[in-house]
């Protein structure tokens, strides 16, 4: 089977795997009373996306909480939840359902009911729930043909551009998934919280599809970025949608200018291309502020009888909500942004008493329902995740983003200085009579830059003051674009101040709107509050104020929301133009006509970008010599010697052995002489290596990839040169990183070739490319080959190396 | 009241099926020839089985040793593969025997100093070498380039006793098998030698076969247990060892083709393919022993046959899809005057013949009679009833070969070529002399015992033939309550199903098809060749339209396809090839997946 059909058949398994537990379920038991209280299509995607992922995220972490989970319990408690909830809505009684049952039995029975006839009345029975069920999607794809070809090539121009990095790079291109898998896996031995608290909402979902439907968890891993990235643009269109109303071609030109773009940095794109947790719960945002400007615009409804707030909308903003401090609490910082530029634009109704105390229960539940499991935790003795303290520090202000970590001891590429350091440096020297003359001038610059400070022309001229100020603040925003998502010529750098523009005039409609009934003002509003803010946060440095995100995380986010504050300005222009034109079909028809120019200029412009490409952290070689292993194998039969990352991709499946370890034994040992003295044969840890497992197999990199950070020589085949040096003495995976791997690799390699000399038909390799190497040792169970031989490369120089490193 | 219209309808229904049963019992009686004899012997003919010695033969065995045992077992498994043996003494200088071998067996018991050199030599040269026993420990201690040679990186103990032995997947045909008694294990079967040195191997040994350890070494790492057949890497050639007296009996046979096979990633080699189930002396056809039979089973001796015996029998082989060969005999005791019933023997061969058995004679009896006077009655009793049947096969017991030819030419059953003798260390398993073929049992009891097990794999792997040899006078003539046929049966049919359920896939053939099998094994002259590139095993034979039996093991590879013939997976890596032609095409190929697994 070939690679593209093997990522082919994974993908399709995992989005079916996807619909049927997370979409399907809630649309069967949900769907019906979601139409009667006239939420449209898209509404009610949303709504399934929010009821399904909430769910399972609870679900699991209480399954596990309560050392129940398993896939029995998961498909028991999965399915009984939404059978539970579908009686209860409709009202149907369990007894009459048994009654019915035991009437058609009996019918049958007696001869009063024809088989024929009764499977007739299945047959029928099955159809209508059919129809019931996909009637809304055919009728919404029968009525809409513009919007579903739109809808179709979006989709394929953002899998073309983030689903052929899978074809090509099938490993995990995050170098924190294999602590994400880690986590994953505890899930499976009912430890929701393994490394200490921490959202798990993301993991649970996969855990969710790895348990039910069989799912190797690396493989869910690997792919999750496509199931994130379709999501993501799927709720980026349902919004735009939502906001622009007819002018639906808008969203599709919102996704493209989201996707598209050669002139924004490629890194910008990268996160989308790892799969997870933040973008996980970036998906969660924009159906969230949906409902939250729904909430809004329904003002009151009638429930039982009162004009009450939209109940329906602000507890599916609480389900996204919660599901954002479920996953990743940057993306609800990120909603909570969005959320004051909703608040702002909807003044002063959002601060009376009945809105505001819908808002306030909403946002108490979602904290609830999102925190309950990790508060259950914490009282049960677990401490928070390591890198939960170091993100609330960020937050605070306590911690510097440029030195945190995500909890895998990645550090984050951000080394600028900034004006905080320099004011507290200067001040310092202030205060202890140490700045000079020299220093003086430079000082004070840098208290007028951090805003500390008046400027020497201050007290001339107010008015210019206010000019330097907005001047300061608009090359702020400026150079942060620049410098973070601006990667086009200097020619067309105008682009950035036409973004500026078109930011600054959709907020100025929001405020015209604001005095007008225009809902979609308001929306634009909330939305360009919440773009410049985010904004504000890219530039927090340049603008000396406090960082809230890192500079990284911040741009993925703005990314994503600025073409949608740019499809608000092309709505506003369509909406003058056309508004006196009633026909529907000609509001969607220039609409789409707009997008399909917008895309035929960036493709005459050559601003198209291709696929996006980043390395995975695992060869191909190595992961195909896992799908392999796994798949020709008896579960447990076997055990991998590799370097680390499939410690966790085959945990559900076989053993594995750290390749340092095996360095190490090997150095240790101290053989190949006959001796009279006794053998110390209750302790294997003098230097023999017994792996007890029938199947051996050792992942060898023959041209090393640069795991976590590169080297003078990164990229160089492995070598005698490289066996020779002594094993790395470090700690935890540095060892595997930079020139450390290619050490190992090196030496690991003349071992496997002494070996196999040793061995012969019992060593065989099991696959090889340019690359990449995978050795296959079949043993006897019951007894084992000693692993241990002088391979010529044994010793490690003059560092002292221990099994406990 | 029944009406006169169901009166006839049943009538006629009654009689319908009464002439149906009728019918169909007559005409089984005529239509299954039980008189004449269903397999005929080929027109092979072997000649003699003596050892070639030819200097220039390639891949000859050179001894080094003093066991007589050793040196004939090795013989005799030269005889089987065509393979030139040459015997040096002890001090022989390396080169002087200007002959080429492959294999250098050395009785480690009987090695002297002086052979040192000549052992090294050859391992430098990259000569296998098997020590089919182990030196001494003094010697070892003495001679540490010898331990050293054999992987030894420490004597853990001089003498240890067992518990029992592992016998390891992979190297015997037949898997894996613990020979380890518990506590209600009957003590006969505990027959191997379980006292042996304990040795700690160097990395990369791969241990065939390992001992157990009492309890008092139960925190010892498995990896430690005594090993009893290993391979060692000098990284110049391998050398095995044996840690045990296997090498002086039959079950060196299989140990030699293992060694063999092992060497080479894919290799091929000839078999018989033959699995036999013999009876001697039984049925009888005379009312002997009757009061005693009257005793134990209400029963006269006929009737204890026929309706106790024969069931069992026939149920064990059918339950272990073998082919009973009946050496029938017309009486036990020829000292008494009963006459063999005609009648009986008609019967009988009734069943023969619907068990597709065969039934040959018998020379050797349960009275201390001469061959030929029982053969003489013997042929009396049966001429009228298989005047038509041609016997091929005898059971000759301990008489020699040519006495028992003496004994069928006297009494003109010169059809006779296949002669059933019993087990005999002394003598080869096959033998052919003047193109009569002779034949040892495998197996020639009831009672399973782990030696029994064992050498019936080494055997099979060899020669992919046993035969399972029963006495069954004692039935009639009871010495101890074992020989009662509640106590028989089980331990027959108990015996017969653990020792062959794993050698199913070879074919359960009459004694005669056996000799048959036998011969094109002895004419059979073949070479192999492997394309390494292209993974094709290309075998070439000298005999054309007699079905030939091949070993091939691909080392985890799989056979995709082959140009004639068939092949089935006997074991993981491990094919049956059958094939008529002179030559032979084999694909291998590495083992894949179907597609449809990756949508598991």
């Amino acid at each position: 089977m070939s690679v593209n059909s093997i990522v082919t058949t994974e993908l399709v398994k995992i989005f079916v795997a996807y619909f049927l537990t997370i979409i399907v379920p809630p649309a069967i038991v949900f769907g019906e009373k979601l139409k009667k209280r006239d939420l449209p299509y898209s509404f009610r995607l949303m709504a399934y996306l929010l009821i399904g992922n909430g769910f399972v995220i609870n679900l699991v972490l209480y399954l596990t909480l309560a050392h129940i989970c398993s896939k029995a319990t998961l498909v028991i408690f999965g399915f009984g939840f939404y059978i539970f909830m579908a009686l209860f809505l409709y009202e149907v009684k369990i007894r009459d359902i048994l009654h019915n049952i035991r009437y058609t039995v009996e019918k049958l029975g007696g001869g009063f009911l024809g088989r024929k006839t009764f499977r007739a009345h299945l047959r029928a029975h099955i159809q209508n729930g059919a129809k019931r069920l996909f009637s809304g999607t055919i009728g919404v794809v029968i009525h809409n043909p513009l919007e579903v070809l739109g809808f179709i090539g979006t989709i394929g121009l953002v899998l073309y551009i983030f689903v052929s990095n899978d074809y090509w790079n099938l490993g995990y291109t995050a170098s924190d998934l294999p602590v994400h898998n880690y986590w994953i896996n505890a899930l499976g031995e009912n430890k929701p919280f393994v490394a200490g608290v921490y959202p798990m909402g993301y993991h649970s979902v996969i855990f969710f599809l790895h348990m039910v439907f069989g799912i190797d968890t690396y493989v869910l891993l690997c792919h999750w970025e496509v199931v994130t990235i379709v999501l993501l643009v799927s709720s980026i269109m349902a919004f735009v949608g939502y906001v622009c109303g007819k002018h639906t071609g808008l969203s599709f030109g919102a996704a493209c200018l989201f996707v598209m773009p050669t002139f924004v940095y490629t890194n910008v794109y990268s996160r989308f291309e790892m799969g997870i947790p933040q973008e996980y719960a970036h998906v969660f945002i924009l159906p969230s502020l949906m409902f939250l400007l729904e909430f809004f615009v329904r003002r009151r409804e009638k429930e039982e009888g009162r004009l009450v707030p939209s109940t329906l909308c602000w507890m599916l903003f609480s389900a996204g909500l919660s599901l954002t401090i479920s996953i990743h609490f940057y993306g609800t910082v990120v909603l909570l942004i969005f959320c004051i530029g909703v608040g702002v634009a909807h003044l002063p109704l959002v601060f009376r008493k009945r809105y505001f105390f819908s808002l306030m229960k909403s946002g108490l539940l979602a904290l609830l329902i999102a925190i309950l499991p990790m508060g259950i935790s914490l009282l049960m003795g677990n401490e928070f995740q390591g890198s939960m303290n170091w993100a609330l520090g960020v937050i605070e202000g306590t911690t510097s983003s440029t030195t945190g970590n995500s909890g895998n001891g990645i550090i984050a590429d951000l080394t600028d200085d900034d004006y905080t350091d320099d004011l507290e440096y200067y001040a310092f020297l202030e205060k202890n009579g140490m700045l000079d003359e020299s220093m003086q001038s430079a000082y004070e610059d840098v208290q007028v830059a951090a805003g500390k400070a008046p400027s020497k022309n201050e007290s001339q001229n107010i008015k210019e003051l206010v000019v330097s100020k907005v001047n300061f603040v608009v090359s702020s925003l400026y150079d942060s674009i620049k410098e973070h998502l601006y990667c086009g010529s200097e020619e067309n750098a105008w682009l950035i101040y036409a973004g500026m523009i078109v930011a600054a005039l959709v907020c100025l409609i929001g405020i015209i709107g604001w005095f007008l009934p225009w809902n979609f003002a308001r929306a634009y509003l909330s939305m360009g509050i919440g773009v410049i803010l985010l904004w504000v946060i890219l530039a927090s440095k340049n603008l000396g104020i406090p960082s809230l995100m890192d500079t990284n995380r911040t741009k993925t986010f703005l990314i994503t929301f600025y073409g949608i504050i740019v499809m608000f300005g092309l709505d506003f222009l369509l909406r003058g133009i056309l508004f006196f034109v009633k026909k529907r079909w000609i509001h969607i028809g220039a609409s789409m006509v707009l997008c399909a120019a917008m895309v035929l200029g960036f493709y005459a412009g050559g601003w198209i970008q291709s696929p996006l490409v980043l390395e995975a952290n695992e060869t191909n070689g190595a992961i195909l010599s896992l799908k392999g292993i796994i798949k020709e194998n008896k579960d447990f039969t076997y055990t991998i010697i590799s370097a680390n990352d499939e410690n966790q991709m085959v945990a559900d499946h076989g053993y594995h052995y750290e390749l340092s370890t095996f360095l190490k034994k090997l150095h240790l040992f101290q053989g190949g002489a006959f001796s009279d003295a006794y053998s110390n044969i209750e302790n294997t840890d003098d230097g023999d290596i017994f792996i007890p497992s029938s199947k051996v197999y050792i992942f060898i990199e023959k041209v090393p990839i640069d795991y976590g950070t590169s080297y003078v020589n990164s990229g160089q085949s492995i070598s005698e040169e490289g066996a020779k040096q002594p094993i790395p003495v470090t700690e935890g995976k540095n060892i595997y990183s930079g020139e450390n791997r290619w050490i190992c690799m090196s030496k690991m390699y003349y071992w496997a070739k002494a070996y196999q000399e040793l061995i012969g038909e019992d060593m065989r390799v099991y696959y090889e490319d340019d690359e990449f190497v995978c050795y296959e040792i079949t043993q006897n169970i019951n007894s084992n080959y000693n692993f241990a031989i002088d391979y010529g490369y044994n010793d490690c120089g003059e560092g002292e190396v221990t099994l406990d490193d | 009241m029944i009406s006169k219209k169901n009166f006839f309808t049943i009538s006629v229904m009654m009689i319908t099926v009464f002439f149906l049963f009728m019918v169909t019992g007559g005409a089984k009686i005529v239509l299954s020839n039980y008189g004449t004899n269903e397999y005929y012997p080929s027109g092979l003919t072997v000649k003699d089985t003596s050892l070639t010695s030819d200097v220039s033969a390639q891949n000859g065995m050179l001894y080094l040793g003093d066991s007589k045992e050793v040196y004939d077992r090795l013989e005799e498994w030269c005889v089987y593969n065509k393979r030139s043996l040459f015997e040096i003494p002890h001090g022989f200088a390396y080169g002087e025997s200007g002959v080429d071998f492959s294999m250098l067996v050395i009785d480690g018991a009987t090695l002297l100093e002086e052979d040192i050199p000549y052992i090294l030599s050859c391992e430098k040269e990259g000569i296998t070498i098997l020590f089919a026993t182990v030196p001494s420990c003094d010697f070892l201690k003495a001679h540490t380039e010898i331990a050293e040679l054999m992987g030894i990186r420490t004597i853990q103990n001089e003498a240890t006793t067992l518990v029992g032995m592992r016998l390891y997947e992979g190297f015997l045909l037949g898997g894996e098998a613990v020979y380890e008694a518990g506590e209600d294990t009957p003590s006969y079967y505990e027959d191997l030698n379980l006292r042996v040195p304990w040795f700690i191997l160097e990395s990369a040994s791969k241990v065939y076969m390992s001992g157990y350890l009492n309890k008092a070494y139960k925190d010892a790492d498995a990896s430690y247990t005594p090993p009893i057949i290993w391979r060692y890497n000098t990284k110049n050639t391998y050398v095995y060892v044996v840690n045990n007296d296997f090498m002086e009996e039959l079950s060196a046979l299989g140990i030699y083709t293992a060694v063999e096979s092992s060497r080479d990633e894919i290799s091929v080699y000839p078999i018989i393919n033959s699995q036999n189930m013999v009876l001697y002396n039984f049925p009888t056809i005379t009312n002997e022993n009757s009061t005693e039979m009257m005793e134990l089973y209400s029963r006269d001796t006929i009737n204890f046959i026929e309706t106790l015996v024969w069931p069992s029998m026939t149920a064990a082989s059918s339950a272990n899809k073998l082919i009973p060969s009946f050496m029938i005999s017309s009486k036990l005791d020829y000292s008494n005057n009963l006459s063999p019933s005609e009648e009986v023997l008609s019967y009988l061969m009734e069943l023969v013949r619907e068990n597709h058995g065969e039934a040959g004679l018998s020379l050797k009896g349960y009275s201390d009679v001469d061959g030929s006077k029982k053969l003489e009655t013997d042929l009396d009793a049966f001429r009228s009833e298989l005047s038509e049947y041609n016997f091929y096969s005898c059971y000759i017991g301990d008489l020699s070969v040519e006495d028992a030819l003496e004994d069928l030419a006297e009494n003109k059953e010169e059809d006779v070529n296949l002669l059933i003798s019993d087990y005999s260390a002394k003598e080869n398993l096959i033998r052919a002399k003047d193109d009569v073929i002779a034949i040892s049992p495998t197996t020639d009891s009831q009672y399973y015992s782990y030696k029994k097990d064992f050498t019936l794999k080494s055997v099979e792997t060899a020669l992919g033939y046993s035969l399972f040899g029963q006495e069954m006078d004692n039935l009639i003539y009871p010495k101890t309550e074992e020989n009662h046929l509640q106590n028989f049966a089980e331990d027959y049919s108990g015996t017969l199903h653990t020792l062959y359920e794993d050698y199913e896939a070879f074919d359960a053939t009459s004694v005669t098809e056996a000799g048959n099998r036998i011969r094109t094994y002895l004419n059979l002259q073949y070479e192999s060749e492997l394309s390494v590139e292209k993974d094709k095993l290309t075998i070439k034979t000298n005999i054309i339209g007699e079905e030939q039996y091949f070993i091939v093991k691909t080392a985890g590879k799989q056979i995709q396809s082959m140009s004639e013939g068939q092949f089935y997976e006997l074991e993981d890596g491990v094919y049956l090839i059958t094939t008529t032609a002179a030559e032979t095409v084999i694909d291998i190929g590495e083992k894949t997946n179907s597609w449809w697994s990756y949508f598991r």
